[in-house]
């Protein structure tokens, strides 16, 4: 019996060494012409990578208009030289009877301290419902300048051109430019999908509210296709824009082919039969639906980007790796003071906790921030605390049944802190998330580890 | 041995009482002191080639030994940003020659901007941890009063709430005396803290039953 619970003792001990040196180094596989880690890469958090840092400056451009006598806007379009020489002649001509009119691109009363956090608070919003969960927003109430720091991703640059958007929708007369559809009429904005054989459509279908659907239906009767009635005599040919952030989602004018009795539009997105493709429309209409809610951007900002390094840098990391190491000798070395033969047992112990977790943080994808790096820590001194506890009942040669009372105890104190892990894991912000998801993977696995590695342990020495 | 014991918690109770106290005032008179990423800063951003960025990033260690300065690379316009709580235009044109000297270069200072950017405001670095705080709090301020019963329900809710919020309101005590520059790093001390206390609470309640 004694051999066998030998056996099964170094059957525990060279696994868990396994794992440990696994977790630490690596699996490696020859991956054509060099060797490849197979084990998923730490996801790392905002901190850790490449910074995309938009500014936004408040657009302080004033457009000149010139009118004239009869209240028209002349505008510098010419076709030909020949026309614009013309024009340039009657112009100079006629100056001084020429109205002059400088519009700001902001009027000066917009410029408040309320549209600065009116903004703010939107930019914050659109960045949620992207699920961008971890950003730096900071905004100068005097000027309006609002610099925003988000993780430099292939995804965050294509969001970016939907958090920086003006936002709103409206349906404007192609020719007039009357606004017939505004954005207070949107009631509400949604994704949607739909089939036909194996190909997948994605809209964004915008509803209207009472007011804006009896709108829609009068203006689906009136902006017809041309049509030549029997009398000879031609209707409709108007057309209408649809406008997203006051650009024209179609690039053209669009007609009714029927009556829209519903109060419901639907704007394309992508169409395709690959369901990779289909995903990336699905986010692209995700981006276009947090521009048409009913928040548009109440300032004109002039937007800029540029990348910068990371906050955290090599110089941060040693450090973090210097307290690290510091903080594990110092364990290895109670446990060794305290427990002599059996305290090399307590490091092999934690040091399995410590591997298995890491390799718990590599396939549960959990985004490693600061604070999860915290929570790694954090847990695995609980941890520590936990085997030096059950150590010192074994120490006293307890009887197991004394031994199986501290793991009930452990368990005990387990829920609590599976609690706190629980509701941070649910709250928006990635780095709160990443502090709860460490925590609750290491509180779990504190639970079980010790369950079923260190009691067995104990039952077979 | 009650006596010593009681003795102990009163000594406790007015260190943490004139710790949380002498934090009140100087946060009254001072706030808090906030790390260059968080505090109002200025960048100025200068267009070096590429081989010289890390000589530049040198000379501008040297030209500011004296103040907190942070360097970034950046890619772009500009590739090296300098960032500091103040530069006055004096210190701006010593740093612009001394560039132009040690690196043969030909900035001037009408070129370089000085650019100001605002705090980020603290509330909104804790707006959502102190959401989750609340919530956690409430779930155990029903949960250990609940498996703790036998020690009375009302003795354990003060307790729990004492630890808790005692626990919170130190760290940011210490941080306020110490004028510890409060950075990304404040979420992870403040919810270190807050489990190591929930869980000497519940380890103390344990050793109790």
């Amino acid at each position: 019996v004694k051999k066998e619970s030998g056996i099964k003792i170094i059957t525990i001990i060279i696994s868990i060494a396994l794992i440990s040196i696994i977790s630490i180094f690596g699996i490696y596989v020859k991956d054509e012409y060099r060797m490849r880690n197979v084990l998923p890469e730490y996801k790392l958090g905002m901190e850790f990578n490449k910074i995309l840092l938009l500014e936004y400056k408040v657009d302080d451009s004033v457009e000149t208009k010139k009118y004239n006598q009869e209240g028209n806007l002349v505008t510098e379009e010419k076709e030909t030289e020949e026309i614009e020489l013309e024009m340039v002649e009657i112009e100079e001509d006629a100056e001084e009877e020429y109205n002059i009119v400088e519009i700001p691109a902001n009027a000066p009363e917009r410029l408040t301290r309320e549209n600065y956090l009116k903004t703010k608070k939107i930019l914050e919003n659109r960045l949620n419902t992207l699920g961008i969960n971890q950003y730096n927003i900071r905004l100068n109430e005097t000027t309006g300048k609002i610099s925003l720091e988000i993780e430099d991703t292939m995804e965050n640059e294509k969001n970016m051109q939907y958090i920086i958007q003006k936002g709103g929708f409206s349906i404007i007369d192609a020719e007039t430019e009357e606004v017939l559809i505004t954005n207070e009429m949107v009631k509400d904005t949604s994704v949607v999908y739909g089939s036909e054989l194996t190909e997948t459509m994605v809209y964004v279908k915008v509803d209207l509210d009472e007011n804006g659907k009896n709108k829609l239906k009068e203006i689906s009767q009136k902006y017809i296709p041309e049509k030549t009635l029997e009398d000879g005599t031609t209707t409709g040919g108007k057309k209408v824009n649809i406008m997203v952030s006051d650009s024209n989602y179609f690039g053209e004018g669009i007609d009714f082919e029927e009556v829209m009795e519903t109060g419901t539009i639907y704007l394309p997105v992508g169409v395709s039969s690959n369901q990779e493709e289909v995903k990336e429309y699905s986010k692209s209409a995700q981006g276009l639906k947090v521009v048409l809610g009913k928040d548009t951007l109440p300032i004109i900002y002039n937007v800029s980007a540029e990348i910068i390094e990371p906050n955290i840098n090599n110089k941060m990391m040693t450090a973090f790796l210097y307290v690290s190491l510091t903080i594990i000798t110092i364990l290895i070395a109670i446990f060794i003071i305290k427990f002599k033969t059996m305290g090399l047992l307590g490091i092999l112990l934690q040091t399995g906790y410590v591997s298995i977790l890491l390799l718990l943080v590599r396939y549960a994808n959990v985004v490693l921030t600061l604070e999860g790096m915290a929570g790694i820590v954090l847990i695995s001194i609980i941890n520590f605390v936990v085997t030096f506890k059950l150590l010192r009942a074994y120490n006293k040669n307890l009887d197991m049944s004394k031994i199986k009372n501290e793991v009930r105890k452990v368990i005990s104190t387990l829920v609590p802190i599976l609690i706190v892990s629980v509701v941070f894991v649910f709250i928006n912000m990635a780095n709160i998330a990443s502090f709860g998801m460490t925590l609750l993977w290491g509180a779990l696995l504190i639970g079980i580890y010790n369950i079923l590695i260190t009691n067995t342990i104990f039952k077979l020495i | 041995m009650e006596k010593k014991q009681k003795n102990d918690n009163r000594s406790i109770w007015i260190t943490f009482s004139i710790v949380i106290l002498v934090a009140g005032i100087i946060l009254a008179f001072k706030g808090f002191s906030v790390g260059l990423d968080y505090a109002p800063n200025k960048t100025i951003k200068f267009d070096i080639e590429e081989e010289k960025v890390d000589v530049a990033k040198e000379i501008i260690e040297e030209t500011f030994y004296y103040k907190e300065i942070k360097i970034k690379n950046i890619e772009g316009e500009g590739n090296l940003k300098l960032i500091t709580r103040i530069i006055t235009p004096e210190e701006k044109e010593e740093l612009i020659n001394n560039l132009n000297q040690k690196l043969d270069l030909k900035l001037s200072s009408e070129d370089i901007m000085v650019e100001e950017n605002s705090q980020v405001r603290l509330r909104d670095l804790l707006k959502n941890y102190i959401k989750a705080i609340i919530i956690v709090t409430i779930i155990l301020l029903i949960y250990i009063p609940i498996v703790y019963r036998k020690f009375g329900f009302y003795n354990v809710i003060s307790e729990t709430l004492t630890s808790l919020v005692l626990s919170q309101l130190l760290v940011l005590s210490v941080l306020a005396i110490t004028r510890f520059k409060i950075d990304s790093t404040i979420i992870s001390m403040l919810s270190i803290v807050y489990v190591c206390a929930v869980y000497t609470l519940t380890n103390e309640y344990e050793k109790r039953k």
